[in-house]
């Protein structure tokens, strides 16, 4: 890893992580400061005024009475799909491609560092900074449900739903690597990257509406993270994690080798 | 050193470089020319290993360019042909950026990038994407030179250069070949190697046409001259000797004249009253006029 270019990949793109530090903590916050430790009534009560249909594709269909079920629902059901999605499009497309694509990769190839060290230092970046996202996130639901319902949280769970949104995210983060890595353009980078995910996410929502269509959700990898399951201690936290970790050192290795034998344009 | 053998990086439509040769020693100072899209920076790119040959070996100091590029890259100083620096960042802090990633911290080794900064008049201030073409040129330069490399492998590196800053560019190579320093120069503007280059290489399609003494280059090389008389002058004598010649009026000629019998012209000329005699500006493919024709009757 080279720690010059690392230092550069944070002062480019600190900017970027910290909107969706601020936007994520924001929308976490509002969602813990809504729970009402009397009962979820009045939720459920609005909720039953929407389609069922849409409730299921939103995964709002079961809400847990307890905070930590709560926020597992609301917070750990659809956003942390699509946030993390838009930043991962993002920075993978800033990271490799976009460099590639107008020419100034070719100032870093002309130090003294080989290919294969500039590309993993910009993966390792993409990693780290969903690494920052998560710590954050964990320890500003720690915050805010111990100043307004104290000890009603479960940390150990809240814990694991971070820990697994982490490794699910470094995964799409990976997915928009690679593609980057890939593609000399960033039209096709950008496409590819966010292409996929935007089908997992379709197959997810659609996985939910009807029984007709849950075998699309086998086809998706958003479907390997289920917020409910790991609040009713139903999912195995290990399998998952091995899971994405696996995933995601092939697409960071595929990324890494696609990279370091392509003929660059620059 | 630098050495290819049989280099060859095809593209679509039958264009990119063909099973290329050359060789320039330690020390010397070797100019590659050929016009825009000869393959120039095709092969400057496989020496910086951007791209890998699809047949052949390319070595500098006997290192392999694709594998061992980051080793090549310490001891080689490289202006592309074009630079595309990044987008928001100042001129001192891309310099310091790059001579981090060189591995040298920043307080050290500053002299010499100063005194290229001074030498070139680079302006320092405000960020990149503002500067004009040639200071972005001048800091293509900068960047190249700034490290004291052993290997310097530059692609049109006057490109946009006032004639001033030309002419300290090449003071520079002077001074580096000097010291020493192995160069290759790429270029379509023959100037530029002339003063500085004790080989040529030519290059045509993606073939080195000729690799060549400087001097039997400038031998090869066709002159015009715009010449006129005072009064009509006697032409059987240019074409007894052999000039070629167009007449643009009873009294204005284009008098076409190879480089090594500019005497023979001067001797013709005497005879007659010449009231103008001025030296035609030539592109490069006039210049090398015999080699590509050779070529085409080679081929």
């Amino acid at each position: 890893m080279s720690i010059p270019l690392f230092l550069k990949d944070i002062k480019d793109n600190i900017f970027l992580l910290l909107i969706f530090v601020f936007l994520m903590s924001l929308y976490l916050g509002v969602i813990i400061y809504m729970y009402d430790p009397n009962g979820v009534g009045a939720l459920v009560d609005m909720l039953s005024l929407l389609p069922v249909a849409l409730v299921k594709a939103m995964r709002l269909s079961t809400i847990d009475s307890g905070l930590t079920g709560f926020i597992g629902s609301l917070f750990y059901g659809i956003i942390i799909y699509l946030f993390p999605m838009v930043y991962c499009i993002i920075l993978g497309n800033r990271l490799v491609a976009k460099w590639v694509n107008d020419g100034s990769f070719a100032c870093l190839l002309t130090t003294p560092n080989s290919r294969v060290k500039i590309i993993v230092t910009q993966g390792l970046y993409m990693v780290f900074s969903i690494i920052v996202l998560f710590s954050v996130l964990f320890l500003v639901g720690l915050a805010i449900s111990g100043y307004c319902f104290p000890g009603t949280l479960d940390k150990s769970v809240f814990f694991e739903l971070n820990l697994c949104a982490c490794l699910l995210t470094i995964t799409v983060g990976m997915i928009c690597f690679f593609f980057s890595c890939l593609f000399n353009d960033t039209t096709l980078s950008l496409g590819f990257g966010a292409g996929i995910l935007i089908i997992f996410f379709l197959f997810t929502i659609l996985s939910g509406i009807s029984d007709l269509t849950a075998f699309l959700g086998k086809y998706s990898l958003y479907n390997a993270f289920n917020s409910l399951a790991i609040v009713k201690g139903e999912a195995n936290i290990v399998t998952i994690c091995v899971g994405f970790l696996t995933i995601s050192l092939l697409l960071f290795a595929a990324g890494v080798g696609a990279f370091g034998i392509k003929r660059l344009p620059v | 050193m630098i050495e290819t053998r049989d280099i060859t990086l095809k593209y679509s439509g039958n264009k990119g470089i063909f099973d290329l040769n050359f060789k320039v020693e330690k020390g010397e100072a070797f100019g590659y020319i050929g016009p825009k899209g000869a393959g120039k920076t095709s092969t400057i790119r496989v020496l910086m290993g951007l791209s890998h040959s699809s047949k052949g070996l390319a070595t500098i100091n006997g290192l392999n360019c694709f594998n061992k590029a980051a080793a090549i890259q310490k001891i080689t100083g490289y202006i592309p042909e074009e630079t595309s620096f990044f987008d928001g960042m100042r001129v001192k802090e891309y310099l310091n950026f790059i001579s981090r990633m060189r591995g040298s911290s920043r307080s050290k080794k500053t002299g010499l990038r100063d005194s290229l900064i001074e030498r070139f008049e680079l302006e320092t201030r405000g960020k990149i994407e503002n500067l004009s073409n040639d200071m972005k040129q001048k800091l293509a330069i900068v960047t190249a030179f700034m490290h004291d490399p052993e290997v310097l492998i530059l692609d049109e590196p006057t490109n946009g250069l006032d004639p001033l800053m030309q002419s300290r560019f090449v003071d520079l190579i002077i001074e580096e070949k000097r010291q020493g320093k192995t160069i290759l120069m790429a270029t379509h503007m023959f100037e530029n190697v002339e003063r500085t280059c004790d080989r040529v290489g030519i290059l045509k399609e993606g073939h080195i046409v000729a690799q060549d003494d400087i001097i039997q280059v400038k031998s090869a090389e066709i002159k015009s001259y715009f010449v006129r008389f005072e009064a009509h002058p006697n032409l059987e004598q240019l074409k007894k000797y052999g000039f070629g010649y167009k007449q643009f009026s009873e009294k204005d000629y284009e008098i076409l004249c190879q480089g090594d019998r500019i005497d023979a012209l001067v001797k013709v000329l005497s005879h007659e009253k010449v009231l103008v005699f001025n030296s035609n500006t030539q592109t490069l493919e006039e210049i090398f006029q015999k080699y590509y024709s050779k070529e085409a009757i080679n081929a």
